[in-house]
């Protein structure tokens, strides 16, 4: 390639945006600023604008102030309001900026909740949820036992409470588990248990239960994967030379010893590997040839 | 009278218990019972539970008095804790003392330091509030109370409070900001006496190795360890035949001041340890509050990057049995929740070679110098190496 | 005749990448039997497959795919300059290589095999080098338990003022991509830390076989093949992101590299540069929802290093533009200097600060920890050393000094001498 031609091409084009930016009122801040205040504005224009506000927000902190008044304000639409959300989500990420406004911030997620807009509704429970909030955390366990009162679907819920495993509601995530309101949140269910060593009989029976539904067994593989790795990997043995069992388990389970155990370290290793080889010339899935086929690289180096 | 809280006592009841609570001294004891993480009715509660409980009583001192015995509770807080809750309620508890005392400015500092970055409105106006909440606060604006409140005696804070002037801040934690500045300048006359112009950097100095730890009954000889690499052994065989360090730590600890903090420090003491060519005459070892989550590659990954260098007398160690007898003996400052840690406060020990605790080192940060001081000081058991304080110096000084 | 080449210092084939910086060679005759020079031609394999590599006479300010040396009987060495032809990297580990031929008889001296080896943009992946990246992370990861746990523990509340909404954001994250990038060629020497450009549309990244694709609930499915299946994070398998945009056909929510480039102004001056920060940094974070959208879990989501190596990307290729090397020049840099000195920045944010978390240093303007340890090393380089400055992160390519440079590049940002 030309360096020197690839320079000029670059030159031109950044030239081009330059002059772009600048003639492009949305970033100009104060330009911006007046069409945000203008409720009869075009949508477009006012969410440009809010995204605009958003690039200077470093510069003039003083503009969070305006964007939670947004975000929090029930008389905008919605699509603005999660404008103004994923602007000040953003600017989170400026730690210093945004220390200042945090304690409104979080205030103000807290205060909408409950809005009846589901799209921000669950931005703004996934945003506390992530800060492992304890209001949100009661309001989605207020949900998942009395659904009435949920805020959003079950798996959703329980997804949002996984973010802080310092919790109690294993017990309770254990009888979803059993009575599952959705086949989601079952699988949700069971991958929150794995950070719960207790719950470990319940995934390592889930996982060789053959009744249970494939991706309820396959999410109980990977939570045992992490919660207990040596009793997987016996399990995982099992289940990938079992011609009668599920493709995609099998194939995981393959995927599963290929990257995290050493296929000829050990004589009973060895002895899988050669089973594994002979796996892969009658495998009927091409999951499963696939996988062995990877297995078989990897111990081939 | 009432009945005991425990652990199937419901958070709404504590929470009343803790309204009715007034000074008198069964009801300030309650409050005080309830500071120990081991309080039973912890168990089984999720980390957010127990700072709202822990909170909601330790704000409460404040208002009924915060006696000698819970001031450690609060400071503890101050120093180590981000929760902006458990740190507002801390610095509230501090206004409940009778002195105004110098000493208490360091640690309202470092409070500040701890949650500058990640404060959050928080109110103590009604237990499980909901949002909008009616007057909430911050844990910085309670900080700078607390500051103010102190006056004239908290004059040391006032240019790390200048300094906020200049930071924007919502409004609460202005107006508390702008007040505490002006009580700190108040013409008066400090309360303590004028013999201690500055603050002593470790204030409450007896308190550092505080609530000692009563070492009752015989060590868990017994108990069984999985190391971080995965080999076996017994409490007998690693804490006997020489002094030890040992310290109590989780990997899924959420707050760096706890134990990301101890296990770096503890590579620390390894570090000054070998300096002083003692790296086999005192064992350090870490041990896991969470045994059944803490398997080998993440206690070995933990203290990887941390520092800690693994040798036979260096480990990281989770129970795999006898964790009762070691939390028994240790007297460990910890709860659990259906699956994980709940809460824990910091805690070190000095065992002679004998793993019996000599000295214990808890809830405020311990310094390396000092553990390894108490450490080299530990005594040897005359029966098994015969070497006593001086030969261990001896011995260090051969190798 | 016999004919010895060392690569990067090393005899072995693990010292044997380069990227388009020029790296060092030394070039000299095993037991000669010879009473004079010999002339000898150092050329890419013949015939030409996979990466392509270029070469030049130590101090030569151009490279040829073929050389002519004339190497001195006695065994004293040559000094050469090897680098990879822009445009033309590998593919696989030891897809190339240097030959050494004599001219007089076209004898084969010594054939040294080499990988050119660049970061990409992840969407331009052949299978087999996605499979191998996907693979490395697998295996920092260890399905929780490795080495991988280190990262979010860095990029927490706790330490992010080190690291953001400060001068030394580009730095640091560069810093901490190269950290990791050691950590994955420490398991497999020929991965690359790849980029996702989130300025076009990522078809090929936000694969089953790849990045993954959510279910309903915004939780990654993946092939049954691929190993990040067993990621797992702050005690739980899975990740979870759902993007805001089509990712087949869109960019994320962000300003287009040129745009980007652009907020140096005129002057083209690092103070503008800066504002990436937000656009694109922080708006390519909030374009999905998940782990990647909070500071707290956003490097519990590996997409999160590629959405970095992108924002490095963008600053190297600014710094190529504009020849931003010189660390005396404000528009390089800005502030120069040190905590402390007049118009200085925030601690671990000037030009001649160490950073947190690499210098270990905890406690008063720092995080009360350092997880991680010193910065890791490299058998390629002595940079950016176990404690690096800002400074030490800013000429990556060597154009000012050759001993800063840090043994990555990218794809389409050139090396070109000062």
């Amino acid at each position: 390639m030309d360096v020197s031609e690839y320079r000029r091409r670059t030159n031109q084009q950044v030239a081009a945006a330059a002059k772009r930016t600048r003639q492009e009122a949305p970033r100009n801040l104060k330009a911006a600023s007046a069409t945000l205040e203008r409720r009869e504005a075009p949508e477009g224009a006012r969410i440009a604008a809010v995204r605009a506000m958003g690039r200077d927000i470093r510069r003039r902190p003083t503009l969070i102030d305006r964007l939670i008044a947004l975000l929090a304000d029930g008389s905008e639409s919605a699509k603005l309001r999660l404008e103004a959300l994923d602007v000040l989500q953003g600017a989170t990420f400026l730690v210093q900026t945004f220390a200042a406004k945090r304690p409104q911030y979080l205030e103000a997620l807290r205060s909408i909740m409950d809005d009846p807009d589901r799209d921000l509704r669950r931005r703004v429970i996934g945003a506390l949820a992530r800060e492992k909030d304890e209001y949100v955390h009661r309001r989605l366990l207020e949900g998942l036992e009395k659904p009435s009162k949920a805020l959003v679907p079950p798996a959703k819920a329980i997804q949002f409470l996984g973010y802080d495993v310092h919790a109690d509601y294993f017990p309770l995530l254990r009888r979803i588990v059993e009575q599952p309101p959705t086949a989601s949140a079952q699988r949700e269910a069971i991958r929150v248990l794995a950070a719960d060593p207790k719950s470990r009989p319940l995934l390592t029976k889930i996982l060789g239960d053959k009744d249970q539904p494939s991706g309820v067994r396959y999410m109980s593989a990977l939570a045992l994967q992490s919660l207990a790795p040596t009793q997987f990997e016996g399990i995982a043995r099992k289940i990938a030379l079992d011609n009668r069992e599920d493709h995609r388990l099998r194939a995981a389970s393959l995927t599963a010893l290929a990257q995290y155990t050493e296929p000829q370290a050990t004589a009973s290793q060895r002895a899988f590997t050669r089973r594994v080889e002979k796996l892969g010339e009658r495998a009927s899935s091409p999951d499963v040839k696939r996988a062995t086929k990877a297995y078989m690289a990897r111990v081939r180096g | 009278m009432a009945a005991e809280l425990g652990e199937r006592s419901r958070e709404e009841d504590v929470a009343t218990r803790v309204e009715a609570a007034d000074a008198s001294p069964d009801q300030v004891s309650m409050l005080v019972e309830l500071m120990r993480e081991r309080h039973p009715v912890y168990r089984g509660r999720s980390t957010n539970a127990t700072i709202r409980m822990r909170g909601y009583a330790m704000a409460a001192f404040e208002r009924v008095g915060l006696p000698e015995p819970a001031l450690l509770y609060a400071l503890e807080e101050l120093e180590s804790g981000r929760e902006p809750y458990l740190v507002a309620a801390a610095a509230k508890a501090l206004r409940g003392l009778i002195r105004r005392e110098r000493r208490l400015v360091p640690f309202l500092l470092r409070a500040i330091d701890n949650v500058r970055y990640h404060d959050d409105m928080v109110t103590f106006e009604r237990y499980l509030p909901t949002w909008p909440a009616e007057s909430p606060t911050t844990a910085l604006a309670e900080v700078f109370r607390t500051l103010g409140w102190l006056g004239p005696n908290a004059a040391l804070a006032l240019p790390r409070l200048t300094d906020f002037k200049a930071i924007q801040l919502p409004p609460v934690t202005r107006a508390a900001l702008t007040r505490a500045i002006s009580e700190i300048q108040t013409d008066g006359v400090p309360e303590e006496s004028s013999c201690c112009r500055r603050a002593d950097p470790r204030p409450f100095g007896i308190l550092g190795r505080s609530e000692p730890v009563a070492a009752s009954g015989a060590p868990p000889m017994s108990a069984r360890f999985e190391d971080q690499d995965g080999l076996r052994l017994t409490y007998r065989d690693f804490f006997s035949g020489r002094p030890s360090v040992v310290v109590f730590f989780y990997t899924r600890c959420t707050n760096p001041n706890k134990c990301s903090l101890t296990i770096t420090k503890l590579a620390e003491l390894q570090k000054q340890t070998a300096q002083l060519g003692l790296s086999e005459s005192v064992r350090t070892a870490a041990i896991t509050y969470d045994p059944d989550f803490d398997l080998p590659p993440r206690l070995r990954a933990y203290g990887d990057n941390r520092g800690v260098v693994f040798a036979d007398d260096h480990r990281l160690l989770r129970a795999t049995r006898g964790f009762d007898a070691i939390a028994t003996y240790f007297e460990l400052g910890v709860n659990y929740g259906p699956a994980a840690v709940n809460q824990h406060r910091i805690e070190a020990f000095v065992l002679d070679d004998n793993g019996r605790i000599t000295t214990s080192f808890t809830r405020l940060q311990w310094d390396v110098r000092q553990i390894l001081d108490e450490a080299i000081a530990a005594p040897a058991d005359g029966r098994r190496s015969g070497r006593g304080r001086s030969e261990l110096f001896g011995a260090a000084g051969t190798d | 005749m016999d004919a010895r080449l060392t690569i990067n210092g090393g005899p072995n084939a693990s010292t044997a990448y380069v990227g388009w910086a020029p790296v060092p060679a030394q070039l000299s005759l095993v037991d000669p039997l010879s009473p004079g020079p010999v002339e000898v031609t150092v050329r890419n394999q013949e015939p030409q497959t996979g990466g392509r590599i270029v070469f030049a006479l130590a101090g030569s300010p151009s490279s040829e795919p073929a050389l002519p040396v004339t190497v001195p009987p006695d065994g004293s060495p040559v000094d050469l300059l090897i680098a990879g032809q822009f445009g033309s990297p590998s593919t696989a580990d030891g897809d190339t290589a240097v030959e050494v031929v004599r001219q007089a008889t076209g004898e084969l001296l010594v054939a040294t095999r080499l990988m050119v080896r660049v970061r990409k943009d992840a969407d331009t992946l052949t299978t087999a080098e996605r499979d191998r990246f996907l693979s490395a992370l697998a295996g920092l990861n260890d399905r929780g338990m490795g080495a991988y746990s280190d990262y979010p523990n860095i990029h927490t509340s706790a330490g992010s003022p080190e690291a953001h909404d400060n001068p030394g954001f580009l730095p640091w994250h560069r810093a901490f991509l190269l950290d990791l990038e050691r950590e994955l060629q420490a398991i497999d020497p020929s991965v690359s830390l790849h980029y996702w450009r989130f300025d076009e549309p990522g078809p090929n990244v936000f694969t089953r076989g790849f990045m993954g694709v959510p279910a309903a609930n915004g939780l990654l499915q993946f092939a049954a093949t691929n190993p990040l299946q067993f990621w797992a994070t702050a005690s739980l398998p899975g990740i979870v992101r759902r993007p805001l945009f089509n990712v087949a056909t869109e960019p994320a929510s962000v300003s287009d590299e040129a745009t980007t480039l652009a907020l140096g102004g005129s002057g083209h001056r690092y103070v503008g540069l800066r504002d990436m920060e937000g656009d694109p940094h922080g708006f390519a974070h909030t374009s999905f929802t998940g782990f990647i959208r909070s500071i707290g879990t956003a490097a519990n989501d590996p997409l999160f290093f590629m959405l970095h190596a992108n924002a490095d990307r963008l600053w190297a290729k600014w710094q190529w533009l504009h020849r931003r090397f010189d660390l005396t020049s404000a528009s390089t840099f800005t502030p120069l200097g040190a905590f402390g000195s007049p118009g200085a920045a925030r601690i671990g944010h000037n030009l001649d600060d160490t950073m947190w978390p690499w210098n270990q240093v905890v406690g008063g303007d720092r995080p009360a920890t350092a997880p991680g340890g010193n910065f890791p090393p490299s058998l390629l380089t002595a940079a950016p050393g176990p404690i690096p400055t800002v400074g030490a992160l800013i000429d990556y390519q060597g154009v000012r000094t050759p001993g800063s440079r840090l043994g990555f590049d990218y794809d389409d940002v050139p090396f070109e001498a000062s």
